[in-house]
């Protein structure tokens, strides 16, 4: 099965390592596991997670028709229709099987384990793909390298229960398929592929990527005039099979007939199709007609195509290239016009030292490894040239895509590390330029061969033992230096959940902060079951998932109207709030506010997003102007503008600071400044509920006053004499803090 | 429509039936300013889209010179040119009701440019403007010109030209210097055009301290540390096993061993700058 045809030691040690290469793959992503405790992280994975729990104790059925009132109010979400199910079916599917054989284990339990699963199995898919570009022994090293980089760790550590957790070993088989097909010119292979691919649509919106990869390598090989049978074979398969099983995902649809992120694959479908035609006439037609003819059905093809394309598309039969798809090309779309896109950080360009970080050692052997493909130069390499060039732009454009770039990167760095150990570990001294690269099957007839004629010209190999062990050691301790990094960044960088934090308390002991849960768990608690909740569309999916309450946006950010609209109540004063905020039906708000322990993930640092995003919607409410001193900066101390101090989200966060520091000026240890020395009064919404170490903070919005008084009005009814003696609104749930 | 600190004061005087756009100016030799230079070219060009509207006219475009309306400027704290402002009208089916008599536009924070201006007249005044730039004959006829030049190079070296396309090397120096420079943040320099090298106390600065930034210069030192590290690898595996000589390839290997460790070592000297507090290095 897995292609080797040695003696049988060698298999089993390619086993064993393999296995143990899989083993490690998995026990490297439990770090946070083992320092914090088995929960789902983040934000997207906690949605993933609610729709798992939903599809296993409802069925399929019920989950594929599930309308989420909790989501988007007061629009609610068709779920079925509008996520990609892959991963909760495969956990499903993981679940009821181990249920089946009398393994009563917790749902959660398999969706925090996933990620690092299939890691593992990333490690073997890894291994066979790159055993079918070079030898097993490439195999092993892509796989060792493929299971700790850590730009794949970075996505699938325990409790990261996200779509790219299981992608990326999807995205890595079905290549490896594609090239197995590609090389049988076998439609049981092209079937599988299709079969995988499937998967991987339901998946992960990522896998435009293949269906635009593949055509590119099958148009590049025929370019290169190396058309054949088998590439007919291979491709027709997988695009027919393949295209006709991802309509079946609700979310998909005819979206493969209508958008053009799928037309470069029809095209080459139909290329195919006539250029086998054109060789089957081959055989017909003498040669010099025949050229005249083949030259001419493929422009003139060419030409109809692509103009029947761009025809279409102005006549708004097919979808132009995608949103999130065009802000790859064009790099200013998507701050022009989808900010809520630009906003996401993982949607920002990549830097060099997140490349480094990421890769390492990798990241100078992977050209190496694509030069050596060029090299050789077989249909498979082909791919890997491609892969590795469309990969690499699409990493720098967003740093997200790191993600896809990784397997090729391991996949390369690993040929060109196993060429050299090749060369450099081999017993004998050079061969005979005619003989074959020294695999490990042909070192011994090599030593033979060379025990024979062993001073003749043109020899291939290194002479003596010493240069072999000056490039071995080297080389042994960089690879060293690199599974430290991979281990060390995955340690500190990758690992944590973010919905548990830690710090190190002064005597260098390890403090859990914990405010999160404790504020989503005081909601699911102490307010009414229709309550709806107010907050930036980051923990929309942690508030339906931890505290079952309705939220107006998450994170599924499909409607940027209604995240400008939250985005115009938070950025607005009181009084223009309060009104956003009755006609939303809006019981609570929450605000994540860092300042007090110093937690650089708030809501005034993601202010200026709000604000953005809130007037490209209301440009007449809000002006990201009037948040800037004269002097252009972002401040939030005494000089901070009138807008900035108005804003509900400043007096949100920094309501009744002060008093936390005994009635000095608090100090925001994130932006490092004091705070506004004026008390801050809230008049439209009061306390409810702040968390241990100010994390969360919650409001809950007053009713309309009874005889009809705006509540600002109302609330300096008869205080304008008392209004030294300041009274607290509702601090009662407050913890002290000294 | 060009104004004076006079003229300014009346037209902005309410009550307004029209919106009013006022762009504040200057082309004094002394102020030397170059921007106003550029978005005047861009005003022109949506005054005169003004003047292709048909229909009764609600909105104004004025200019104010700073030589012309100094005190125009002390009064509303202008100290950046140019500028835009707009005064909303007070009466009739658009008018603001409350809140300021005028708006500040800083154009400079968004885009210079007509298009930026003309969306912005849009989403205010309902005044839908359509620019049309002269065409510039010169650049069309450059273009042709390189079009036709161009057909007529490919068809004139047509069978060289394949043996240029079919040629491996190309396509490998290409294919290998695209990735690196993707590699080395080539995409991050050119979507958030950063400065080439900073400066600080006087002395250049290289590296720029901080993960999520970069200059330009160090992204290209980066990918030539790459590149050369695995020019350093190919040749072990490719060209030293084909020295004949022992002497000579132990020579060569010792040297390229050598090679690589420097470069490998200095390529994390170099992320050492970038990230205090990596724990890991090589040599130094």
């Amino acid at each position: 099965m897995l292609g080797l045809n040695s003696s049988s030691e060698t298999v089993w040690l390619r086993v064993t390592i393999l296995s143990l290469v899989a083993i490690l793959a998995f026990a490297s992503r439990l770090f946070s596991v083992l320092r914090f405790e088995s929960v789902i992280h983040e934000f997207d994975p906690w949605f993933n997670y609610r729709t798992t729990v939903e599809l296993v104790e409802n069925g399929f059925y019920d989950f594929v028709n599930w309308f989420d009132e909790l989501s988007w109010y007061p629009l609610g979400r068709v779920v079925g229709g509008t996520v990609y199910p892959g991963i909760m079916v495969t956990a499903g599917l993981i679940h009821k099987f181990l249920t089946t054989l009398n393994f009563p284990i917790h749902i959660r339990e398999v969706c925090v384990f996933l990620a690092p699963l299939f890691s593992g199995f990333t490690a073997i898919a890894a291994y066979l793909l790159t055993a079918e570009m070079k030898d097993p022994a490439a195999g092993l090293l892509a796989a060792a390298f493929i299971g700790i980089a850590p730009g794949y760790i970075s996505r699938s550590v325990a409790g990261s229960y996200d779509n790219e957790g299981i992608a990326i070993f999807l995205l890595v088989f079905t290549f490896y398929l594609w090239i197995k097909a590609l090389k049988l010119g076998s439609a049981f292979y092209g079937a599988l592929t299709a079969l995988f691919y499937f998967w991987m649509v339901s998946a992960w919106g990522g896998y435009v990527f293949i269906i635009n990869l593949i055509p590119l390598h099958a148009f590049a090989l025929i370019l290169m005039g190396r058309f054949s049978t088998r590439l007919y074979v291979a491709y027709s398969t997988f695009y027919v099979i393949g295209t006709l099983s991802s309509m079946q995902i609700p979310f998909v649809g005819f979206q493969p007939t209508k958008t053009n992120d799928h037309m470069a694959a029809l095209g080459i479908f139909g290329l195919l199709q006539i250029i086998a035609f054109v060789e089957m006439i081959r055989t017909h037609l003498s040669s010099n007609q025949f050229r005249s003819l083949l030259t001419g059905l493929v422009i003139g093809f060419f030409i109809i195509g692509f103009g029947g394309l761009v025809g279409l598309t102005y006549g708004g039969y097919i979808a132009p290239w995608t949103g999130r798809f065009y802000s790859l090309w064009d790099t200013g779309y998507a701050k022009k016009y989808i900010p809520i896109i630009a906003s996401v950080s993982e949607h920002q360009p990549t830097a060099w030292p997140s490349f480094f970080f990421d890769l390492q050692l990798l990241m100078p052997l992977f050209p190496a490894g694509v030069y050596l493909c060029f090299k050789e130069l077989r249909d498979e390499h082909v791919f890997v040239i491609l892969y590795a060039i469309t990969a690499s732009y699409f990493a720098g454009v967003m740093v997200r895509l790191m993600l896809t770039l990784t397997p090729i990167v391991c996949v390369a760095a690993a040929l060109a590390v196993s060429r050299l150990l090749d060369i450099y570990l081999a017993n004998a001294g050079p061969a005979p330029v005619t003989a074959a690269p020294a695999t490990e099957k042909d070192v011994k007839s090599i030593k033979e061969d060379k025990k024979k004629e062993k001073k003749k010209e043109g020899r291939f190999g290194i002479w003596s033992f010493d240069s072999k062990l000056s490039v071995v050691l080297p080389i042994g301790l960089v690879l060293t230096v690199f599974a430290w990094h991979c281990t060390w960044v995955t340690s500190n960088a990758y690992s944590s959940p973010s919905i548990v934090l830690a710090s190190r308390g002064r005597d260098g002991s390890q403090v859990i902060i914990d405010d999160f849960r404790e504020a989503y768990y005081w909601l699911r608690q102490n307010t009414p079951e229709k309550a709806k909740i107010m907050a930036w569309w980051d923990y929309g999916y942690q508030i339906t998932g931890m505290s079952n309450r309705t939220v107006l946006v998450d994170n599924n950010t499909w409607n940027n109207t209604h995240i400008a609209t939250v985005g115009k109540a938070m950025a607005c004063s009181e009084d223009v709030a309060y009104e956003v905020m009755r006609k939303l039906d809006v019981d609570y708000v929450l605000v994540i506010f860092g300042g007090a322990i110093g937690y650089s993930g708030d809501d005034i640092n993601k202010f200026l997003w709000m604000i953005r995003i809130g007037e490209g919607v209301y440009p007449n409410d809000i002006s990201e102007r009037n948040f800037f001193t004269d002097r252009g900066e972002y401040r939030i101390d005494d000089q901070a503008t009138k807008t900035m101090r108005d804003s509900l989200l400043y007096k949100m966060s920094y309501y009744r600071f002060n008093d936390l520091f005994g009635g000095k000026t608090g100090y925001d240890s994130v932006r490092g400044s004091h705070v506004s020395t004026k008390p801050i009064k809230l008049h439209t919404i009061e306390e409810a509920y702040s968390t241990e170490n100010y994390i969360v903070r919650l409001y809950q919005v007053k009713k309309p006053d009874n005889i009809g008084r705006s509540l600002s009005a109302a609330s300096t009814f008869g205080k304008k004499r008392k209004r030294r003696s300041r009274k607290p609104a509702s601090g009662k749930a407050k913890k002290g803090r000294g | 429509m060009k104004l004076t600190g006079a003229t300014f004061d009346q037209l902005t005087s309410q009550p307004r039936n029209y919106s009013l756009f006022v762009i504040m100016t200057t082309f004094d030799p002394n102020h030397r300013c170059v921007m106003c230079k550029e978005f005047d070219k861009d005003v022109k060009l949506v005054a005169q889209a003004f003047g292709r509207q048909k229909d009764e006219p609600r909105v104004f475009l004025g200019q104010l010179d700073f030589a012309d309306g100094r005190q125009v400027f002390s009064k509303l704290n202008i100290l950046t040119v140019p500028y835009v402002l707009h005064y909303p009208p007070t009466e009739g089916p658009r008018a603001r009701v409350g809140g300021a008599d005028f708006d500040k536009i800083d154009l400079n924070r968004k885009e210079l440019d007509a298009d930026a201006f003309v969306h912005y007249i849009d989403s205010v005044s309902g005044v839908k403007l359509t620019i049309r730039r002269p065409i510039n004959w010169t650049a069309v006829g450059i273009y042709v010109a390189l079009l036709l030049s161009a057909i007529v190079f490919v068809r004139l070296v047509a069978s060289s030209l394949l043996v240029v396309i079919q040629n491996r090397k190309l396509w490998t120096v290409l294919t290998l210097g695209l990735s690196i420079l993707f590699c080395s943040g080539h995409m991050w320099n050119n979507i958030r055009s950063p400065a080439y090298n900073g400066g600080r106390n006087g002395q250049i600065e290289i590296f720029q301290p901080g993960f999520q930034s970069q200059y330009v210069i160090e992204s290209q030192i980066v990918g030539l540390l790459y590149a050369a590290t695995a020019v350093v690898v190919v040749g072990l595996i490719t060209k030293v096993p084909t020295i004949q000589d022992p002497l000579k390839q132990r020579t060569a290997v010792y040297i390229g061993v050598a090679l690589f460790l420097t470069l490998w070592s200095y390529t994390m000297r170099v992320f050492r700058y970038k990230n205090g507090g990596y724990p890991y290095k090589l040599f130094f």
